[in-house]
């Protein structure tokens, strides 16, 4: 992992000196909210429906066993006792005190954590695959390059007072698991005809109230440009980008209304008349970057674990763990467990200080002193021994953070919507709870396979309903939540945005619709191979709003 | 008409509204209720006087409906701001605690229960002259 050096050090004390010095003015009545807004917000201080919210940046969703039992204290010391993990591998926690956050952020500090640039017009933290550095399929590991961009981005004086916040995601295999064509810039790692390992790139994807899929911008970009290029992206942006309208200020506006080719040629002139190798990166400074996420080193193993084998041979639940929690590593004899922040009937992505305790436990123990947080807001054990898995999987059961439903129809993404936020128009919690509780995990969640559910409680999607492969979208008709719903969406390679199915559903009546759907889906599949995105791309949705609305 | 002053305090920004007693409360059914347009515009000047006293921010002018001596919230996000997340979201209660916890009353309410009670903090020094608008501490009652 990475370690923070004495310039990282000191300038994260500095930032949380400066930040104390602000509060207690805002306190004292020196500052009034209009001056202390943005600076509360430049530290990740939001203020949200019923208190303030702090959101913490998990670099590339990367974690050691002591900063996730940092998280757990600060949840137990300074909040309810728990916290939210986001669709961005941050963690959030919705009931921090003001006069606290100083506390909170030395704490962080501690262990090289912050809150800076999770919020404001700026390059928002850098996230990565989950499974980077552990994935059978990757080419490279994507952190040492979001780490340089972390570096590179940070407080950069060019880009602090961009026109809207400014999102990057990095890839380092074939399947997309960053979603990085739903980001600003998506890097994905590939390798070219001459064995050269570099970048494809991606501008102009997002999101929220106009989701648009990242164009590509160039096939290959060499490593040592990495930083020259993001600028130069960057620099059109900063120069180009709408500031007259918040709501069209996004790069993917930009992208859409020149279009990418001129985007392209504007990118590649800037970056060719400009890049006078200042940001070339020295092949040292990767190289230097790159050890610090060198893999940890793994025992020796045999491919195949008798004792894996055995368990999964005799005990149906643990086998269910094992089909879907588990994925390949890129070391014989062991896996990549992910750990379902998905109970049935539970809240997506949120974690009591006790299950961070445990998981941070468990890292230590098995899994090389690693924890990822996945975007899909469950939580990752990266390196365990197939070995280990019977005993890690009994340990994750006695601390109810063993449900088996990674990738199947109750692993649901959902922002906190309306319960907690201030921008929400509906609940989506709620929604997600109650369809997690319809398809529960048994029979019926695994004959129905992989499947995305995504909800958002408004039109900024943070819970990605665009890209779900069914979105939903809670909105406010006449006073009451009513609920959208897109069939289609991909956050994958296959980047797709949703196709609405035609008039909303109330909160009542959107569970059903979704079983409708689902059912559908189940009538229509050629067989259980043919998961519900494939279905749903090969009978296009007229099955499907046939079934929603009849003949009406 | 029914419709009363709430904002978010300050020091840790729960949601509190303007009491009968001029006093902040976190309780909306300790809120005083206006019925005239005249009466919520002056209630807000006087909320607006709080947030330059650094009190409270976002003072704004909420629907109300008072009935059977019960005032509620017309709006869902109303309801929500006054009564809480409409969730379980509280971890279950684990025997725990920090030595030299300064906010203890901080983990109250961390229980079973559907909706937690609001914490409660203390009211930040130099603001406990009593004054028609003041902070009030709820949690010491």
């Amino acid at each position: 992992m990475y370690r923070y050096d004495e310039f990282d050090k000191s300038f994260v004390a500095a930032r949380v000196a400066q930040f104390r010095d602000q509060v207690a003015r805002r306190l004292s009545g020196e500052l009034d909210d209009e001056k202390f807004r943005p600076l509360r917000l430049m530290n990740g201080v939001y203020l949200q429906l019923h208190a303030y919210m702090l959101r913490i940046a998990i670099p590339y969703g990367t974690l050691s066993s002591r900063q996730l039992r940092k998280l757990a204290y600060i949840a137990r010391r300074y909040d309810k006792g728990y916290g939210h993990f986001t669709t961005r591998q941050n963690i959030q926690f919705n009931w921090p005190a003001l006069k606290e956050c100083p506390d909170i952020l030395d704490e962080l500090a501690s262990v090289e954590m912050h809150a800076i640039q999770t919020s404001g017009n700026c390059i928002r933290n850098v996230t990565a695959d989950q499974f980077a550095g552990a994935a059978a399929d990757e080419i490279e590991d994507p952190r040492p390059y979001a780490e340089i961009l972390r570096q590179w981005s940070s407080l950069h004086p060019e880009y602090s007072f961009l026109p809207r916040k400014f999102k990057i995601a990095v890839n380092g295999a074939a399947k997309d698991r960053a979603a990085i064509k739903v980001h600003d810039i998506g890097y994905q790692i590939v390798k070219n005809a001459s064995g050269e390992v570099g970048f494809t790139v991606y501008v102009g994807g997002g999101l929220g109230r106009t989701p648009m899929v990242a164009h590509k911008i160039r096939d290959f970009l060499p490593k040592e440009d990495l930083l020259a290029y993001t600028d130069a992206i960057l620099r059109i942006y900063n120069l180009e980008g709408r500031r007259d309208n918040k709501y069209k200020a996004r790069i993917k506006i930009l992208v859409h209304e020149k279009g990418a080719d001129v985007i392209r040629a504007e990118v590649e002139a800037e970056f060719a008349n400009h890049s006078d190798g200042a940001l070339t990166l020295p092949q040292a400074e990767i190289d230097r970057i790159r050890a610090y996420f060198a893999p940890p080193a793994l025992p020796v193993r045999q491919a195949v674990s008798l004792a894996f084998e055995k368990r999964k041979a005799t005990d149906p639940a643990f086998a269910s763990f094992a089909a879907h929690n588990v994925v390949a590593h890129k070391t014989p004899g062991y896996g990549i467990v992910t750990v379902s922040m998905k109970p049935i009937g539970g809240i997506p992505g949120d974690a009591s200080a006790e299950e961070m305790e445990a998981i941070a436990d468990l890292a230590e123990e098995f899994s090389a002193d690693e924890i990822r947080v996945a975007h899909e807001q469950n939580l990752v054990l990266p390196h365990v021994a197939l070995d280990d898995l019977p005993a890690l999987f009994d340990r994750l059961s006695e601390h109810g953070l063993a449900t088996a439903n990674t990738g199947l129809v109750t692993d649901i993404i959902s922002c906190p919507g309306l319960d907690f936020c201030a921008l929400a128009t509906a609940r989506s919690i709620p929604i997600a709870q109650r369809i997690s509780e319809r398809f529960g995990d048994g029979a019926r969640a695994q004959d129905i396979g992989g499947i995305k559910i995504n909800i958002s409680g408004c039109i900024n999607a943070c819970g990605h309903h665009h890209v779900g492969h069914i979105g939903i979208l809670g909105l406010e008709k006449s006073g009451t939540e009513a609920y959208q719903l897109t069939l289609g969406g991909s956050a994958d390679e296959t980047c797709n945005v949703g196709a609405l199915t035609g008039r909303g559903f109330s909160s009542e009546a959107i569970v059903d619709a979704v079983e409708t759907v689902v059912d559908t889906y189940l009538k229509f599949r050629k067989s259980p191979a043919e998961d519900f995105l494939s279905a749903y791309r090969r009978i296009g949705m007229a099955p499907f709003k046939e079934a929603l609305y009849g003949h009406e | 008409m029914s419709q009363v002053i709430s904002a978010n305090r300050l020091i840790d920004g729960l949601v509190v509204y303007a009491g009968r007693d001029g006093v902040w409360t976190e309780a909306l059914g300790e809120a005083k209720v206006l019925t005239s347009k005249a009466e919520a515009e002056a209630a807000l000047v006087l909320a607006q006087n709080d947030v330059k006293r650094n009190f409270v921010v976002d003072p704004g002018i909420v629907e109300v409906t008072d009935e059977a001596s019960s005032v509620r919230a017309v709006t869902l996000r109303e309801s929500i701001r006054a009564e809480g997340p409409t969730i379980d979201f509280l971890p279950p209660t684990k025997a725990f605690s920090y030595e030299a916890d300064p906010l203890p009353q901080k983990r109250l309410g961390q229980g079973s229960q559907a909706f937690s009670p609001r914490p409660r903090l203390e009211v930040p020094r130099g603001h406990e002259l009593i004054s028609a608008t003041d902070v009030r501490d709820d949690g010491a009652r």
